[in-house]
Parts: C-alpha cells; sequence; structure tokens
C-alpha cells in the first residue's frame, strides 16, 4: 500500500496503480515482475510506459496473474472518464508501422502475431510472450489513439488531439481509418467497453451472448460502475430469467480468450415476445449509461430499433443476420466447444441399429451449404467467410411447426409439440406411395414407405377419428423436415456441393429431425451428401454480432 | 360379322370380338371428318345433330399405313389416383343403325348410363364443361367425357362393373396411377377385369400433348394469367402451347411431381414433393373440421392468411433489403400461431386460406428453383388441386412472375387433373 501510493501521489496519477492489496504478490508496472514480485517497488517512470512484452514470460498462470500486467498510461486515464466505458485505441503505434488501417503489415516488422514477442518496442500487448492483437481493456490499456498515418507518435498516449479522429467528434476524415474506431451517425467513437453482447433477435427467439470476463483485475473491479457489476452478477448467476429466459449453461464456452480479454461466453435465450421487458430491464439498469454499443442482428434489430431508443435510450449497432451467422459459425468451429469439436454427423443414419453420432470440426470448410432453420428457413452457399450467397428460402420452418402443432394438438411449446412427436406415428397420418400403389413406385425410384403426400389421410374422417394427437404432432414434424431436406438437397446438386451445415433452434433439443435430415441427406443423394450439425445451433448469429463488436483490424 | 357392302382394303380383325366393330376410316386429324350418305338415313337416337357425318362407305378405306387393331368399345382411360379416380370416355356418336343393333346390352346401358347423367352415386361427377365434342379418334367421331369419383369409392364402382358384367365385354381397361396397380387384383377378383397398367407420367405427358392438339373450339386449352395480383385487371388469356419443349410440368395431385419434358417421348422426373393436394385438404379438415376439398377452398376464399403467417415485416419492420425479401412476403408459415392470443383471434377462413397459401407457395418455390436448374421458362401446372381453384392459379401465376422477376410464365389447362387417363386412352387406342 505504501510504495504504490506514494506513486500515485507523486505522480497526480488520477487512479491507482496496481496496489499491493494482500498476500498475492501482484506485479507492478514496468518491470514485470508478475509472478514473483512482492512489493518490489515500482519504478515511476515506468508508470508511463507501457507493458512491456517479454516481461512475463512466467506468467503464464490464471488470468488473473496476467491481467496484473495491465496498465494504463496517465496521460489517457486523465483523458478518460471513470465510467465502465474503457476503449481500446490503435493497435499499432510503432514508430516504424505506419500503415494507414493498422491491420498492419503483421508479417514484416518484428511482430508476428501468435509469435514470441522480438522486440521491446511498446506496439502491441504480449500475453505469455507471444504477440497478440490487442484491443484494450476495461483498463484501457491502450497502445496509442491515433493511428492516422500521420501520427507516429510512440507511446500513443495519444494525442486525441491530433490527427482526423476525435473522440464524441464529428468524423473528419473520409480515410478508412482504425477498425477500432467506429464511426457511427457519423462520429468517432470509442468502441469495446464491456459489457460485451452480442443479441440476434428472429422471429420468435431472441438469443443473447454475454462475454463475462473472469481476468477482471482488483483494480478494474474497484473502478467498475455499479450497474455493469449488477448485470454482470444477475446474468452469471442465474440459469433463469423472469418466466421466459433460459441460460443454456451446457453451452457455456469457457476460458476464451476475445480481444485480449479471457472470460466465459454465456448463451441465453428468450422468447422475441418478452423484448419489451427485456428493454424494460436495461432501463432499469440503466445500460445506457455504460455507453456500450449493442450489436445487434435479426430482424428484430431493426423492428425493435426505436424501442431500444425511446424505452431505454439505447442505439442499436444493426447487422445483417446472415454476415453474422457465419461470422458466428466460423468463430465457434475455429475456438471449439471447450476443447471438442463443435460439428458432429451421423454414421449410418439410415439404419437405427447402428446409426452413432460422431463428432467433427468444420476443416476446408468451404464450399458449404447452411440450412439456417429459424423461425423460417434461409440456405446459403457459402465459398469463404466473406463471399456467400443467399440460394434461396422457405417459410415453412421453426414457426410452421410449433404454428400448426399448437393448432393441431393444443400444445403450447416448443418442447410439448417435441415430446408429443417423439410419441406419434406419422404413418398414420400421412398417405405413403404404398397406400397409393400397393407397394414401391419403382420406375422413378420411389419406394412404398415414402410419404406420398403429408396429411393425405386426414382428409377421410374415419382416419381422423382414428388418429392420436401425437400421430399429428409427428407428422408435421416430420412433413417440416423433410421438407426442409428436400429443399436442401436440390440446392445441393444445384450448386455442387456435398456438405450441408444444419443450423436453427428448429434443432435444439430436436433429434427427430436431425437424424431424418441426416437419413434423407444420405439416402436420397445416394451417400453423396452429408449432413452436419453443430452444437451451439441457434447461436451463431449473436456470436456473429458480437463479434463485430470486437472487430479487429484483421477484418478488412 | 356384317359389314355390308362396305369396301376394306385390308382387314385386322383377329384381336377383335365385338360384333359390332365396324371398319372406319383412318383419318385421325384433330376436328377431322368425313361424309358418309349412307348413314345419314340411319341417323337415330343418340346421334349428334352436328352436321359431321362419316364419309362414304366407298370411300371408306383403311389405309395401308395404319394396320392397328381397333379395340372394341367401350373406351375408356382410367387413372386411379390417391384421391381421385379419372376416367375419360368415348362416346362413339357415328354408330350406324347396324352397328347399334349388334350392340350387346351391356355396353348400351353403360353407354346410356354414363352419357345421361351428370352425377353416379353419392360421389361421381362428370364434368360436362370439359366435354370434348365431335373428336375424332381412332377413325371413330364421338364426344371425349370427363369423369371423377373419389378413390375411397372404387369397390362401388368396382361393384357397378360386376353387376354390368362389364369383363364379358372383353375390352381392356387401360389404367394409370397407383391404383393400377394397388387395386389390379381387386379388379381381377371382384369384376373380373384385367388391368392393362400404364405409368403415370407417361400417360401424363402424353394426354398433356395430345388435349393441348386437339381442342380447336372454345376456349383454349393452355392458358395463363395476366396481372395475375390485381383483381380488377386480372384476366385469363390463352396461350398456344406449339413449340412447347422444353417444359415443366408440375402435377399437383394428392402429392406433386415435376417433370422436365423435352419431347414427346423424352422426358425426366425431377423432383417431387410430399405436400400436395392432399395435404391442403387433409390439413384443412383438421383445422376448420370441413369435409370436403369445395367447402375447404369456400372457407379460404373468405379467410386471411396474414393473420396466421408470420411475414417478413413481423419480423424486420420493414423489407429485408439485403437479400430483396419484401416485408408482404412470409418468412414462417403459421408463424402466428405459437401465440395463444393470435391462435383464439383467427378464423376457420383464416386457416383454411393460410392452408392454401402455404402448400401453393412452396410448390411454387420448388418450382421455381427446377426450373431454374432445368434451365426451362415455361412452366404448366397441371392436376385436380388446381381444379375450381383459381385462388392457386393465381398465387402460382404471380410467384413465377414475381420471384424470377418476369422470367419464368405459368400455363394452366383447361382439362387439369385428367391428362394422366387421357394418355390411358391413347395407349388403348395406340399402343407404343
Amino acid at each position: 500500500m505504501d510504495t504504490a501510493e506514494s506513486v500515485v501521489d507523486k505522480k497526480g496519477a488520477s487512479g491507482p496503480f496496481h496496489v499491493n492489496n494482500g498476500p498475492s504478490p501482484r506485479g507492478f508496472h514496468g518491470n514485470g515482475s508478475c509472478c514473483g514480485g512482492g512489493s518490489s517497488p515500482a519504478a515511476p517512470e515506468e508508470a508511463h510506459h507501457l507493458h512491456r512484452g517479454g516481461e512475463d514470460a512466467e506468467c503464464n498462470g490464471s488470468p488473473a496473474k496476467r491481467s496484473r500486467l495491465r496498465r494504463r498510461t496517465e496521460s489517457v486515464k486523465r483523458n478518460r472518464p471513470r465510467t465502465a466505458q474503457r476503449s481500446n485505441m490503435a493497435l499499432s503505434v510503432s514508430p516504424k508501422d505506419t500503415s494507414t488501417s493498422g491491420a498492419g503489415d503483421q508479417t514484416t516488422g518484428p511482430l508476428i502475431e501468435g509469435q514470441p514477442c522480438s522486440t521491446t518496442e511498446p506496439h502491441y500487448r504480449c500475453t505469455r510472450n507471444v504477440v497478440e492483437m490487442c484491443r484494450g481493456t476495461a483498463q484501457g490499456s491502450n497502445l496509442g489513439l491515433s493511428v492516422s498515418p500521420k501520427d507516429t507518435s510512440t507511446s500513443g498516449a495519444g494525442d486525441q488531439t491530433t490527427g482526423p479522429l476525435i473522440e464524441g467528434q464529428p468524423c473528419s476524415t473520409t480515410e478508412p481509418h482504425s477498425p477500432h474506431y467506429r464511426c457511427t451517425r457519423n462520429v468517432v467513437e470509442m468502441c469495446r467497453a464491456f459489457p460485451w453482447f452480442g443479441m440476434d433477435i428472429g422471429g420468435t427467439l431472441v438469443k443473447l451472448v454475454y462475454f463475462e470476463p473472469v481476468d477482471v483485475t482488483a483494480e478494474e473491479e474497484q473502478e467498475e460502475v455499479e450497474n455493469l457489476k449488477s448485470i454482470r452478477r444477475y446474468l452469471t448467476s442465474n440459469v433463469a430469467y423472469g418466466k421466459t429466459g433460459v441460460r443454456d449453461v451446457h453451452l457455456e464456452l469457457r476460458n476464451l480468450t476475445m480481444c485480449g480479454r479471457t472470460g466465459n461466453l454465456h448463451f441465453i435465450r428468450f422468447p422475441t415476445q418478452a423484448m419489451p421487458r427485456f428493454i424494460q430491464m436495461g432501463r432499469d439498469k440503466n445500460f445506457s449509461s455504460l455507453h456500450t454499443t449493442l450489436c445487434a442482428t435479426g430482424g428484430g434489430a431493426y423492428k425493435f430499433e426505436n424501442d431500444f431508443r425511446t424505452m431505454a435510450d439505447l442505439e442499436l449497432l444493426k447487422l445483417d443476420e446472415l454476415d453474422c451467422l457465419i461470422r458466428g459459425l466460423l468463430f465457434v468451429d475455429r475456438v471449439s466447444f471447450n476443447g471438442h469439436p463443435e460439428g458432429y454427423y451421423f454414421q449410418n443414419p439410415s439404419d437405427t441399429e447402428s446409426c452413432v453420432k460422431k463428432t467433427c470440426t468444420l476443416d476446408n470448410p468451404f464450399p458449404m451449404l447452411l440450412v439456417n432453420i429459424g423461425s423460417g428457413v434461409s440456405i446459403l452457399a457459402v465459398y469463404s467467410e466473406s463471399d456467400y450467397k443467399r440460394v434461396t428460402g422457405t417459410s415453412l420452418g421453426g414457426g410452421t411447426f410449433l404454428g400448426l402443432c399448437c393448432l393441431l394438438t393444443g400444445c403450447e411449446t416448443f418442447e410439448e409439440a417435441l415430446e408429443m412427436a417423439s410419441k406419434g406415428d406419422s404413418t398414420n397420418v400421412d398417405k405413403l406411395v404404398k397406400d397409393i400403389y400397393g407397394g414401391d413406385y419403382e420406375r422413378f425410384g420411389l419406394q412404398g414407405s415414402a410419404v406420398a403426400s403429408s396429411f393425405g389421410h386426414m382428409m377421410s374422417k374415419e382416419k381422423r377419428d382414428s388418429i392420436s394427437k401425437e400421430d399429428l404432432a409427428r407428422a408435421t414434424l416430420v412433413t417440416i423436415t423433410n421438407n426442409i431436406g428436400s429443399i436442401a438437397r436440390m440446392c445441393a446438386v444445384n450448386e455442387k456441393i456435398e456438405r450441408v451445415v444444419f443450423v436453427g433452434n428448429f434443432l435444439r433439443i430436436n433429434t427427430v429431425s436431425t437424424k431424418l435430415l441426416a437419413y434423407a441427406m444420405d439416402f436420397w443423394s445416394k451417400g453423396q451428401l452429408r449432413a452436419l450439425f453443430l452444437e451451439h445451433e441457434g447461436y451463431f448469429g449473436a456470436v456473429g454480432a458480437l463479434m463485430e463488436l470486437l472487430k479487429t483490424s484483421e477484418d478488412p | 360379322m356384317a359389314f355390308n357392302g362396305y369396301k376394306r382394303e385390308d382387314e385386322n380383325i383377329g384381336e377383335d370380338e365385338t360384333p359390332t366393330k365396324q371398319p372406319r376410316s383412318d383419318m385421325e386429324m384433330p376436328g377431322g371428318f368425313t361424309h358418309d350418305p349412307d348413314n345419314e338415313a340411319a341417323s337415330s337416337a343418340g346421334r349428334d345433330t352436328s352436321d359431321r357425318r362419316t364419309s362414304n362407305a366407298t370411300a371408306r378405306h383403311r389405309s395401308d399405313s395404319v394396320k392397328k387393331t381397333r379395340p372394341p368399345f367401350p373406351w375408356f382411360g382410367m387413372d386411379i389416383g390417391g384421391t381421385l379416380v379419372k376416367l375419360v370416355y368415348f362416346e362413339p356418336k357415328d354408330i350406324t343403325a347396324e352397328e347399334e343393333q349388334e350392340e350387346v346390352e351391356n355396353l348400351k346401358s353403360i353407354r346410356h348410363y354414363l352419357t345421361s347423367n351428370t352425377a353416379y352415386g353419392k360421389t361421381g361427377i362428370r364434368d360436362v364443361h370439359l366435354e370434348l365434342q365431335d373428336l375424332t379418334l381412332c377413325g371413330r367421331t364421338g364426344n371425349l367425357h370427363f369423369i371423377r369419383f373419389p378413390t375411397h369409392d372404387l369397390p362401388a364402382f368396382l361393384q357397378m362393373g360386376r353387376n354390368k358384367h362389364f369383363s364379358s365385354l372383353h375390352t381392356t381397361l387401360c389404367a394409370t396411377g397407383g391404383g393400377a396397380y394397388k387395386f389390379e387384383s381387386d379388379f381381377r377378383t371382384m369384376a373380373d377385369l384385367q388391368l392393362h397398367k400404364l405409368d403415370e407420367l407417361d400417360c401424363l405427358v402424353r394426354g398433356v400433348l395430345y388435349i393441348d392438339s386437339v381442342v380447336s373450339s372454345g376456349p383454349s386449352e393452355c392458358y395463363y394469367f395476366e396481372n395475375p395480383t390485381d383483381p380488377d385487371r386480372c384476366i385469363q388469356r390463352p396461350y398456344t402451347l406449339e413449340n412447347p419443349y422444353p417444359l415443366l410440368l408440375v402435377n399437383i395431385g394428392s402429392g406433386v411431381s415435376i417433370l422436365a419434358v423435352y419431347s414427346e417421348t423424352n422426358y425426366k422426373r425431377v423432383t417431387g414433393t410430399s405436400l400436395g393436394g392432399g395435404t391442403f385438404l387433409g390439413l384443412c379438415c383438421l383445422l376448420t373440421g370441413c369435409s370436403t376439398f369445395e367447402e375447404a377452398l369456400e372457407m379460404a376464399s373468405q379467410g386471411e392468411s396474414t393473420r396466421v403467417d408470420k411475414l417478413v415485416r413481423d419480423i424486420y419492420g420493414g423489407d429485408y433489403e439485403r437479400f430483396g425479401l419484401p416485408g408482404w412476403a412470409v418468412a414462417s408459415s403459421f408463424g402466428h400461431m405459437m401465440s395463444k392470443e393470435k391462435r383464439e383471434s383467427v378464423s376457420k377462413e383464416d386457416l383454411a386460406r393460410a392452408t392454401l397459401v402455404t402448400i401453393t407457395n412452396n410448390i411454387g418455390s420448388i418450382t421455381r428453383m427446377c426450373a431454374l436448374n432445368e434451365n426451362i421458362e415455361r412452366v404448366v401446372f397441371v392436376g385436380n388441386f388446381l381444379r375450381v381453384n383459381t385462388l392457386s392459379m393465381k398465387l402460382l401465376a404471380y410467384a413465377m412472375d414475381y420471384w424470377s422477376k418476369g422470367q419464368l410464365k405459368a400455363l394452366f389447362l383447361q382439362h387439369e387433373g385428367y391428362f394422366g387417363a387421357v394418355g390411358a386412352l391413347l395407349e388403348l387406342l395406340h399402343p407404343s
């Protein structure tokens, strides 16, 4: 408490530097003795300096330890409002690097991402002695504010007044400037303050991903504003919210590193119908004071934009749902599901005895046919992360299944509908080829067991009186699923793509449909097509939205 | 056999056991006819009042090039589908007095029964407005009748065939559709009738091409809709299907088959879907309590599907511009129905309408994909789902036009669901 304080006092810094709070040693800025150091005095001069790369070589322990290495430069602190709004600044402040976009030439110079740091120059943050793109933290570890090619100041303490980008001011350049200044409404805005959310407001469900940082330093925690803390606690200590909000704990991605921070990624969903209540909650928790950007995708990002603004004073950054879907999907596959593959398929789908689930990753994922089954269905042909087209869609999706089931069986929820379907027999409801032909329709390769006319028996009163609600639920599920499968197959054939990836919350806890799709792809294509599935089903749009928030300079 | 004074150049009576069979000229050109002064005096009850007569007996030849076995009457073509049986019956109008005298009783009674009624039993119907008059087939002139009844009532039909001793007529019964296979043994055991089974899609293609070629008077067989979405200006217009190939043929029966037709004998089944007319009717019966196709359509005509379906604008608040989806497009069929509140606020008519729209649009969407992939611009929709169903026809017309930005044209045919049966009849008369 002593030395640090005196440092503070002497420097007149507006905030505490890392203080020795107790038994656990904390590294002091500048000399990087994070792990061992007890109370070695901090060299005052170094208070200005950015964290030095090679110094935490030993520090590959807990995130908390690593976090102690983060520093905030004095001048930046001075200029920064002391709120949860701690945004990151430019990437590269090396005098050598004068590239405009800051995407940097990661292969030249001494800094190659993923490689040990070979310079002591303060530009990218080094964690575990490995170069990592740094995008700031709640402490604003900033590495320099300005990314204008004109600005080559080293410390990046920044000169927020130089260059064309002045926070809060209208953007005065048409140059594509640093991607971590975002221009919204033509005003330069710092981005990436906590909390970090990605939202996908769909036709039926809202999908929310929340990044819970676990490497929060004591200092950071102290400075954390109350509502931010309360949001964090509320979200992470509950698995249900209100009557309809659910956190899918089994999907949590632990110890994920995003934007230089380590944390857990949580997956939360609630019905879009409950949106007004959600917005109200945002208002009650004074979310807007956090001045964070809320990245949202899905139709609701457009539909509810005004409501967010008027009811909770929140500005949404609207993103396209299909862009986000692809980005999110590739990301989750890349980081894997807590060490396990995100993807899976079924081996021998046509054989109930030997049909078995197998995991897989999407290596060499392109080209792929991506079938997103939400309320409705979109089918995309994806050639690369940024090159895709929407091939077609169908309005007979998850919403149709649920809507029809509710009408036909009196059920009220997706889970009930699936439960009923699992017990029913659709062949009592559907007219099969054998019901019309007495057997196979050999000429065109249609087996007797294939459905010729969905619900075709239901025009007969006698048959209507003899079937159960479970049969109807099953028939609805089978009809919708097979229709999607059929259309997907046509697209795969036409686009000449062999891999068909099915996502979307229609497949949540829906093994009947998953297996049916696997079977249909395999059977009707005579083994040419393979159906793949992903564990995080309907959340990729939200993940993609979160990624947009944390956009790296690598992205064009 | 008494062929009084008729000159014949060759006889081919090996398989002809019916005394009523007479040689006729082999002219089969559409609308073709020959004059038969010898028979004018013999005009009797049953003849139409047309001034077309068969030709002078001496001029009647059987051309050498067409040495066919003319099958004995009656001439039927049957298509036993998943929901309906379609029957075409050729009623000869050029029967001579002699022929008539020799006609066996049951054949006469069949003829009378069929042509003097427009309804049969409780569910059989003759579509009089579709009758093709003065058609010449295999050298005979007569009317082609179009009759349908539910497949469910086939046993009653078989019973009737048995009662009328149909089997004694030793005629071949050409039948297509799944039921030709499914009921083959029933025909044999219940009515002692042997079916000549034919493939339904072969018959369909053949029937479509034939009918379009023979319909020369009255409304054009083929038509399309101009301005399909504008109720004030929407109008049916005739379309000439000459140079029809390639053609995408979408047959919407209980289920749907989509064929790419390249020539009269060259076609392939591109794909199909199980969400067809049977689905519409089945779902409607379940959702609204109706019992017949006509009731279902009646309800649908009065309902509003947007109360039931979730539209793009319900999700986006407007258009989804990025991918060209207008706000009024359906994003999720029946998507509102997961809400109890909304379920309680819609009517049966709304549900019927939504079912119709959903099934129709799904077919349209799949069709459009096929047309795109097969590189075909002309799509012909047939099948009894479209019978008295202008709503679906207009929807299809609109959908094809809109989503293809005018590239695709939706065409329809007057005889909708009967082509399979016609094709079966043709197979009887001109075995391929």
